[in-house]
């Protein structure tokens, strides 16, 4: 066994299918909140775990608005309240970052390093010769068994910085990068990077050895692959529900990840945050693509999208999914917003404007 | 050393930069001719080697029209005929295999060693794991050490989409729906075990000579990319013509992406569309098309031609398209 195959196998909470042969997925992102937070966005995530009572829960990027936080213990201050909902209920989690979990001053590692403290988090990171931090596999294993039923890939979808650095390193000027007629609503955004792709590749490769077959999988990456942009462009033969007004801000390149994606052959569906107000989803070629609005409150956004999406998996890797909605647990209380800041802002002198 | 390397690093004839310090690569594809040719195209293929003395001829795919090869020694009898230009003048060269090569009935494969065993034909082949079958580097030296300055790839780019999609099963329906924002069509795409064969590659490569050494990649179909020159012509510096539709790879196979990761490509050539001549620059990446060789295949006389890369030892690069129509007389050109 590769040491690749044994950390992928591994997680530090183990994940299974319950025993009505399902495995529910709630997925919130977005939530892109600091210290000094709007209490709507962990109501919003507290009222949909309570109703929807999923297996496990996964943030699926810009979790926190991290340019207003300056040592990764604000980060763990941070976690222990807004993943508490989880925490508090045993339900594992797990998380991808989005490109403002990028932002300085932060160390990117480090801020892992506070995620991966929490008892039910079992988000996992690739070593350095992968681009990107939050790289990972999570098996799902059967109720009865130690089959491997369904597998959760997370990617890491980089940031602004890293993509001016690989601008840089071609020596090239905006204009010519973004010209003005683009295929699809590319933005300054990275990619997912090609030692990422192959680290899925060998990944699912050597999964597939070992399980003796191909196994269904979700991938979650905060930045939806550019085919997303076919979904929106034919609604009908590609089945587009949800809401989809808002221009898609995807990544600077196609990078090719939907291609590879189908060419290996295991992943059902590709979900993606990032847009805050649309909350889509369609098919393509046999794999489906969702959004998912966001969950937070802070940042801009449709209060008829905001919240999460779930995703009900049986144990042969078919699956449903929707839309749910965080407006039930905006009680009249908080329906205007109130902002409170957390202990530890309070403890070290309070909001710095 | 790995095998790959050792695969990788060989040459059957050296190539090595001119005491000039230049390296001359004349790509010409879509011959798409068969043993019952138009001697025009043979013609052309002879004066633009003369015109352009090249040091590696490059054939850039749909080298024959596939269907019409039913045995390997009607397909040697036609390179016999149409490798001469450059067998007889002892020049290099080399092939990828474009969606016609593919036609029915001969496996690639046994079409492919027919044409290694050229005495001139320096193309090679990836083995089992790896998608195509023309998937190769040759390295060029430098005039005077033995560091590489140079890497020229090919890139199979496959036959139609259905192989692709029958991955899926029955996703044919979808796969092309109305609104495309790139002129992609019923094509295959350079896969991802090829992508990683060529990032290994090229990182080994990379650490052996000590180096990163340039490199020209050609590959029958263009990258999705290709398009933003055609729709972008100023800022990315578009020059030549599109008289058609790009007719691209079913999807967007993130190559070029991945050879702007990995920072060695400065320049990806392919054919595929008879009438296209266009070349422009994005991100630092040359993108470029040829034209067309033959003349039996449908086109247009302007754009029947080769295009002619001139490489400086310091990987700095010249183009151009050669169209046959100015170095050919009128009548030579008429049958």
């Amino acid at each position: 066994m590769t040491d690749r195959l044994k950390h992928n196998l591994y997680t530090k909470v183990p994940l299974r299918f319950g025993k009505d042969g399902k495995f529910r997925v709630l997925m919130m992102s977005d939530i892109q909140e600091t210290l000094d937070y709007d209490v709507r966005s962990f109501a919003a995530m507290d009222g949909l775990i309570e109703e929807h009572k999923p297996d496990f829960v996964m943030l699926g990027g810009d979790n926190a608005s991290t340019k207003r936080f300056t040592v990764p213990e604000e980060m763990y201050a941070y976690l222990e309240y807004f993943a508490s909902p989880m925490e508090k209920r045993g339900i594992p989690w797990a998380h991808v970052y989005g490109n403002h979990d990028h932002d300085p001053p932060l160390d990117d590692l480090l801020q892992q390093l506070e995620y991966e403290k929490f008892p039910h988090c079992v988000s996992k990171h690739t070593d350095p010769d992968v681009d990107g931090i939050t790289n990972f596999v999570l098996p799902v294993r059967e109720q009865d068994s130690d089959e491997i039923a369904l597998a959760i890939w997370g990617l890491d979808c980089g940031t602004w910085e890293t993509h001016a650095q690989l601008i840089a390193l071609h020596g090239q000027t905006y204009p010519k990068v973004l010209p003005k007629v683009r295929p699809e609503p590319s933005n300054n955004r990275d990619v997912v990077r090609f030692t990422q792709q192959m680290w899925y590749w060998k990944s699912s490769c050597e999964l597939e050895e070992y399980c003796g077959r191909k196994v269904p999988g979700m991938m979650v990456v905060h930045i939806a692959p550019h085919e997303m942009q076919l979904i929106k462009d034919n609604p009908e033969e590609l089945g587009l529900k949800g809401v989809a007004e808002e221009r898609l801000k995807l990544g600077l390149f196609n990078s090719g990840l939907f291609s590879t994606v189908f060419q290996r052959g295991d992943i059902k569906v590709i979900a993606s945050g990032h847009t805050h107000e649309s909350n889509m989803e369609g098919e393509y070629c046999g794999i489906k693509m969702t959004l998912d609005a966001s969950v937070g409150y802070t940042c801009y956004g449709r209060d008829d999208t905001r919240g999460g999406r779930i995703f009900d998996f049986n144990v042969d890797g078919t699956f449903e999914t929707y839309t749910v909605s965080s407006a039930p647990y905006i009680t009249p209380d908080i329906a205007h917003g109130p902002r409170e800041q957390l202990p530890y802002l309070i403890e070290h002198g309070g909001l710095k404007i | 050393m790995t095998d790959r390397l050792k695969h990788n690093l060989y040459t059957k004839v050296p190539l090595k930069f001119g005491p000039d310090g230049k390296f001359r690569v004349l790509m010409m594809s879509d011959m798409q001719e068969h043993l019952n040719y138009n001697p025009r195209t043979l013609r052309t293929m002879e004066k633009l080697i003369e015109v352009a003395k090249p040091d590696l001829v490059f054939l850039g795919g749909d080298n024959v029209k596939g269907k019409k090869f039913e045995n390997t020694e009607q397909l040697k009898k036609f390179l016999d005929i149409f490798s001469a230009p450059m067998e007889s003048r002892k020049i290099p060269w080399a092939h990828v295999f474009g969606n016609h090569d593919y036609d029915p009935p001969l496996p690639a494969i046994e079409k492919q060693l027919v044409y290694e065993k050229f005495e001139y034909c320096l193309s090679k082949h990836t083995g089992e794991g790896i998608d195509g079958v023309t998937n190769f580097v040759l390295p060029v030296y430098c005039s005077d050490s033995d560091k590489i300055a140079l890497n020229v790839w090919g890139l199979d780019s496959g036959h139609l989409m259905d192989e692709l999609l029958a991955m899926h099963g029955d996703v044919h329906e979808d796969a092309c729906p109305p609104v495309r924002s790139v002129n992609i069509s019923k094509y295959d795409v350079v896969r991802f075990t090829q992508q990683m064969w060529y990032w290994e590659s090229s990182r080994e490569i990379e650490e052996y000579n000590g180096s990163r050494p340039e490199g020209l990649m050609i590959v029958h179909i263009a990258p999705h990319e290709i398009q933003l020159i055609k729709d972008n012509p100023e800022v990315l510096g578009c020059r030549g013509e599109v008289c058609e539709n790009m007719k691209l790879g079913v999807f967007n196979s993130g190559l070029f992406s991945t050879v702007f990761q990995r920072g060695d490509v400065h320049t990806i050539a392919s054919a595929h569309c008879h009438k296209n001549t266009i070349e422009g620059e994005y991100c630092g990446i040359r993108l470029c098309l040829d034209g067309a060789i033959g003349f039996s295949c449908y086109g247009k006389e302007e754009s029947r031609g080769a295009r002619l890369f001139v490489y400086d030892e310091d990987g700095t690069s010249e183009t151009l398209f050669l169209s046959a129509m100015d170095y050919l007389p009128e009548d030579t050109l008429k049958d």
